[in-house]
């Protein structure tokens, strides 16, 4: 790892971090307000979706019919939906959907875009044919994209995966393109180059963990859209289907009586919007420590 | 019923299954008997969505047919007692034999295009929908057409039918009379021309469909008012917009601000929100159609009696019926009250309503269930269907079962019953309203649905059916019938359903049948 | 410049190429046999096999991309199955709807987005920005959708304000036009709005951070002339490289927009295509919007060579 303590070519905005500034880093972070607060928010609605068997102790799809549309009490703290099921425990599970698919479409969007960012700066031959493809995969709306394929591939929570997963592959490998094509111009790559080291090597070696930072500050965002673009297929009928309670699959469900039985609508809306609002200001913390050239003046 | 929510299939989508939603018919405004009809005025009404084709020889969805029937009219047409009235015919007459039909034409009928309806044009009509319709069989047995002047038009069976003025009234893909001119355009393809109280107007696919009152429209004036989709037909309104609004939420909201005076499909939630204004009322549109728990008796778990009699008992209709909403009313029979099938109090099944896991489990026992898979599938499209399959898992697995839920979308899960294709031990259907006709309509659904096979006792009451000659007899057989669908629960009967459709108050003159939508004899009452 | 607008256009050729290749292949994603799904659910063997025939399903794979190929260069970008129209015309009819929805939306976005965002930069850290970003933050994490039906309640059912839902033309009334469509776009805007002031704000404090700024504000510059001067053109800058995901997300969001408010384009058309399984419908509006976004892509890169004299390539 010495090497990469050499000095970093800041002007070229660089994202590369020696261990020491790494350190560093993670003290700004620590010390960023909006990092504070998104951390917060989502550990904690992360820890409620993980933990929730423990905190309400109800089946999910249990429905006491003649209890339908109970609004909040003692009994239903968010009420109850047009089934008598617990709003409160459909939330909490919900939230293990709706995380659970943002968690997965971030991280295999990331997972791919990183590898063929890296292959499509490494193998310059590459580069071309598949960034077109992405070019091509970003002329289509994100959200229209995803209908189509979940459309094609049937109303299944894999099918959503799959889809957002495709739709988010792009920005990630443009992402990780750009700062790899910096970072393999560095000296210290060159010099591994030189000294013989084979493609993939460098590749996972010096490239990929370079262009991290940039990646990671994109996934960060991706899982709050990923969160928003569910809600938003499932409102159109093509996301995760019922019984299996999703933040979006609630509203859906609830939508008809908005006026009447505001908390059925409610109270998801708010976790998708709170998990989003503290994914987005985790990424802002990561961006402005991260990247430095975004940092706040 | 919870209603079609939000989206409807423009692409014929029901078999004779039929499911039939959204069906709509006005209220009988008490107050309207004094008021005199006033011409005049523009009526925006609130439905679904819009039709995909109002092409009538392929069209069997609500959205299509409400548009449909004040379009275009047909040889024959239900009354408000749903028997056989001569609508565009004047005269029907069966020969002894029972193979040859002959129609007699109301004079002077005109099309929207001007020109007079004539026997050619009933003929390339007929011919058209033995070609196109997907319900092309019902015609089978018509060897030749005849016409032998411009207002005769004699049929030809093959083989003797005692039914076909039944088939020939049937409101769903209506055998409507187009002109002849249409006879080689393709399904989905034809002009909008007919000969009903309204012409179409403008129509702009997914924001509103526009009829206006064809002012050249000629009665029948054998009638003394309308009588069911016939009789003597009066169109008040200048014109009719059929705004499409998919979300009930926006739908109401409509009804709320003016923008539209009639809605249809109103979640029963939202029912008390319409009626606090004293501008606005809601009424009951039943019975649209029954529903039942499809029970697939040729694959694995339900193709043993004990299982499907077991799932029977464990379904507890009130449930259902709260959490789907809408209009529902318990009647454990295939025939709703008031109709000639009609059986009386008792039910023919000692499975209906049973609610009791207990009785389910010893019948578990002895079908020697081992907490298999039972599968349920339901689609994304109708939200009542999937909230009924829902709380029928629930309820399934309170007796113990293993249940697994899937949600596939509506062609599919249509298709997978009307054909007996796909993997699933429990679906959810709406048969209606054409059931209403009797129980030969009903023949094809008993046994496509839940794929009976080789049930010789069924097949023996269907054989008597046909061969009785008198209405108890046929009766008697129909109790058979029921008895083996029902009581060997290949179906399970869940309710008679209808639903809710909200108004204005100043619109006048609805009336009491439950069918699907009709514009004439309607009018709004500025000053109310 | 001729050499790199020449380049750039070179470098679209190979994106349409796959872009239809893409939206070929979602049809091979169908499960089962498409043209069975295609020919719908009470077709005989013969109609099925009738649509195998036209559709070309019978032939091999290279020979029907082939035949797609041959297709788009007539023009032909397929017919609908539910509507018994072409996509180019029944897409040709919804557009309007569309584009009045995205085009409203991106003219409250623009001069909202960038002014507060520009705001927010310039008090940097102090409760001013706190504000502004928050709210630019909230926009970005509502869900579109929510918030749309809860401003239906809001403004047409309690205060009555506003109509709940429908089009009318703007030829017909331009008053209406825009009483029908200000909720719409209002609600399609709040996401772009706080992604535009985001964007703005960063892309601000770019600016403010350089040193020419350092260097007027050094010479006793008013420092409101200087930020004016160059926050113009940074905003030129910003629009045109934020314009291709701005017009994304708006067609993107009007998906979900039209629904809520019963609006009659080209996303209802999608919505209404897929849940009729009418493929070709939904294959070739996805393949015009793909095609459509290329050409906005390309328009971007070539304005923003024009207007960033930083940008030159080798």
């Amino acid at each position: 790892m010495t090497e990469l303590a050499l000095p970093i070519n800041q002007a070229a905005s660089s994202p590369v971090l020696a261990p020491r500034r790494r350190f560093m880093a993670l003290r700004r972070l620590a010390a960023h307000r909006s990092f504070q607060i998104g951390l917060c928010l989502v550990v904690l609605l992360a820890v409620a979706a993980i933990f929730a068997p423990f905190i309400t102790g109800i089946d999910p799809s249990a429905m006491k019919v003649r209890l339908r549309f109970k609004p909040p009490s003692e009994a239903f703290l968010f009420g109850s939906d047009s089934f008598g099921r617990d709003v409160l425990t459909r939330v909490l599970y919900g939230a293990r959907v709706s995380l659970w698919i943002g968690l997965v479409v971030a991280v295999l969007s990331g997972l791919c875009g990183a590898i063929i960012g890296v292959l499509a700066a490494q193998f310059r031959g590459f580069d071309a044919l598949l960034m077109r493809l992405m070019d091509a995969l970003m002329s289509f709306p994100a959200i229209l994209l995803a209908l189509g394929i979940t459309a094609a591939l049937g109303p299944r929570m894999e099918s959503v995966i799959i889809a957002l997963t495709v739709a988010y592959v792009p920005a990630g490998a443009r992402i990780v393109r750009a700062s790899a094509l910096v970072v393999r111009e560095l000296d210290y790559v060159q010099a591994a180059r030189i000294a013989g080291a084979s493609d993939l090597r460098i590749m996972f070696r010096h490239i990929l963990p370079n262009s991290v930072s940039p990646l990671l500050v994109h996934m960060t965002f991706v899982f709050a859209y990923s969160i928003l673009a569910e809600a938003a297929l499932s409102f159109l009928g093509v996301g995760v289907q019922p019984p299996t309670a999703s933040w979006g699959n609630i509203i859906a469900e609830g939508r008809d009586y908005a006026t009447e039985a505001w908390w059925v609508m409610l109270f998801p809306g708010l976790g998708i919007s709170l998990a989003a609002l503290g994914l987005n200001l985790l990424g802002d913390g990561l961006r402005d420590v991260l990247d430095p050239r975004l940092k706040a003046g | 019923m919870a209603s079609v929510k939000r989206r409807d299939f423009s692409r014929g989508m029901l078999g004779l299954g039929a499911l039939f939603l959204g069906a709509l018919t006005l209220a009988p405004a008490t107050a309207s008997a004094e008021a005199a009809p006033k011409k005049g005025g523009t009526l925006i009404y609130a439905t679904l969505s819009g039709p995909g084709t109002l092409d009538p020889h392929v069209s069997s969805s609500a959205v299509e047919l409400e548009v449909i029937h004040n379009v275009f009219e047909g040889l024959v047409a239900l009354d408000n007692q749903n028997a056989t009235r001569p609508m565009l015919a004047t005269k029907a007459t069966m020969s002894a034999d029972a193979k040859t039909y002959t129609f007699e034409l109301r004079r002077g009928v005109k099309f929207h295009n001007g020109d007079e309806l004539t026997s050619a044009d009933v003929k390339a009509s007929l011919e058209r929908y033995q070609r196109v319709s997907p319900n092309a069989k019902n015609l089978a047995d018509v060897e030749r057409y005849e016409t032998p002047d411009p207002y005769t038009v004699v049929l030809h069976l093959k083989a003797p039918n005692v039914v076909l003025l039944d088939v020939l009234k049937s409101p769903i893909f209506p055998f409507m009379i187009l002109p002849a001119s249409q006879q080689d355009k393709p399904a989905r393809g034809i002009d909008v021309i007919g000969t009903g109280p309204f012409s179409l107007g403008e129509w702009v696919k997914d924001s509103h469909l526009v009829i206006k009152r064809f002012d050249g429209y000629v009665p029948d004036t054998s009638a003394p008012g309308r009588d069911g989709y016939a009789g003597r037909k009066t169109a008040y309104l200048d014109a009719v917009r059929y705004r499409f609004i998919p979300e009930a939420t926006t739908r109401i909201a409509a009804l709320q601000t003016g923008e539209v005076q009639l809605a249809s499909s109103i979640p029963t939630e939202l029912r008390d929100r319409i009626e606090q204004r004293k501008e606005l009322a809601v009424r009951e549109v039943f019975p649209v159609g029954g529903t039942y728990v499809i029970v697939n008796s040729q694959y694995g778990l339900t193709a043993n009696v004990l299982m499907r009699q077991a799932i029977g008992a464990a379904i507890d209709i009130t449930e259902i019926t709260d959490a789907t909403g809408g209009v529902n009313k318990a009647n454990p029979w295939m025939s709703f009250p008031n109709t000639p099938y009609y059986l009386g109090e008792s039910a023919p099944t000692p499975w209906y309503d049973v609610k009791s896991p207990a009785k389910a489990k010893e019948l578990l026992k002895k079908a020697g269930y081992k907490n298999e898979k039972i599968i349920i599938e339901t689609n994304s499209n109708y939200q009542w269907m999937r909230t009924t399959m829902l709380v029928v898992a629930e309820q399934l697995k309170r007796a113990g079962m293993n249940v697994d839920v899937k949600v596939v979308d509506w062609t599919t899960n249509a298709a997978h019953m009307q054909q007996g294709t796909g993997e699933w031990n429990l679906s959810t259907t709406l048969f209606g309203p054409d059931h209403i006709l009797g129980p030969q309509q009903w023949r094809p659904m008993i046994y496509a649905f839940p794929s009976i096979k080789g049930n010789d006792a069924l097949d023996a009451a269907y054989q008597a059916f046909f061969a009785a000659a008198d209405l108890e007899k046929r009766r008697a057989a129909w109790l058979k019938i029921q008895q083996q669908v029902l009581g060997d629960a290949y179906m399970i009967k869940i309710a008679d359903s209808g639903r809710l459709s909200g108004y204005a108050r100043k619109l006048m003159g609805q009336t009491d049948y439950p069918g699907i939508l009709q514009l004439w004899d309607v009018w709004l009452d500025q000053a109310g | 410049m001729a050499r790199l607008t020449l380049m750039k256009l070179l470098q679209a050729v190979p994106v349409i190429l796959i872009v239809s290749v893409l939206a070929f292949l979602l049809m091979s994603l169908l499960p089962g046999d498409p043209a069975v799904v295609i020919a719908g659910d009470q077709a005989s063997p013969e109609a099925i096999e009738q649509v195998r025939r036209n559709l070309g399903l019978d032939r091999p794979f290279l020979e029907q991309l082939g035949i797609w190929f041959l297709h788009l260069l007539q023009g032909q970008f397929g017919s609908s199955l539910m509507l018994n129209q072409t996509v180019l015309s029944a897409m040709g009819e919804r557009l309007p709807v569309t584009l009045s929805l995205a085009g409203l939306s991106i003219a409250i976005t623009l001069p909202i987005g960038i002014f507060v965002g520009s705001i927010a930069a310039y008090y940097r850290q102090t409760w001013v920005d706190s504000l502004i970003m928050g709210v630019a933050l909230l926009g970005v994490s509502i869900p579109g959708f929510w918030i749309a039906i809860l401003s239906v309640i809001v403004f047409s059912v309690i205060l009555g304000w506003l109509p709940s839902s429908g089009y009318v033309p703007i030829d017909q009334s331009a008053i209406e036009w825009l009483r029908a469509m200000i909720l719409p776009a209002i609600m399609l805007s709040l996401f772009q709005i706080g992604f535009l002031a985001r964007m703005t704000r960063s892309a601000m404090l770019d600016v403010l951070s350089q040193d020419f700024i350092r260097t007027a504000r050094s010479k006793g510059l008013s420092e409101w002339t200087t930020v004016g001067k160059h926050a113009f053109r940074n905003a030129l800058i910003l629009v045109i490289t934020t314009m291709g995901i701005l017009l994304s997300t708006a067609l993107g969001g009007s998906v979900v927009i039209e629904q809520v408010f019963a609006l009659p384009g080209v996303g209802r058309l999608v919505v209404q295509g897929i849940l009729a399984r009418d493929y070709p419908l939904v294959q070739g509006v996805m393949l015009i919007y793909g095609f459509v976004f290329v050409a906005i892509n390309l328009a971007v890169d070539l304005l923003y060579t024009v207007a960033d004299p930083r940008v030159r390539y080798d």
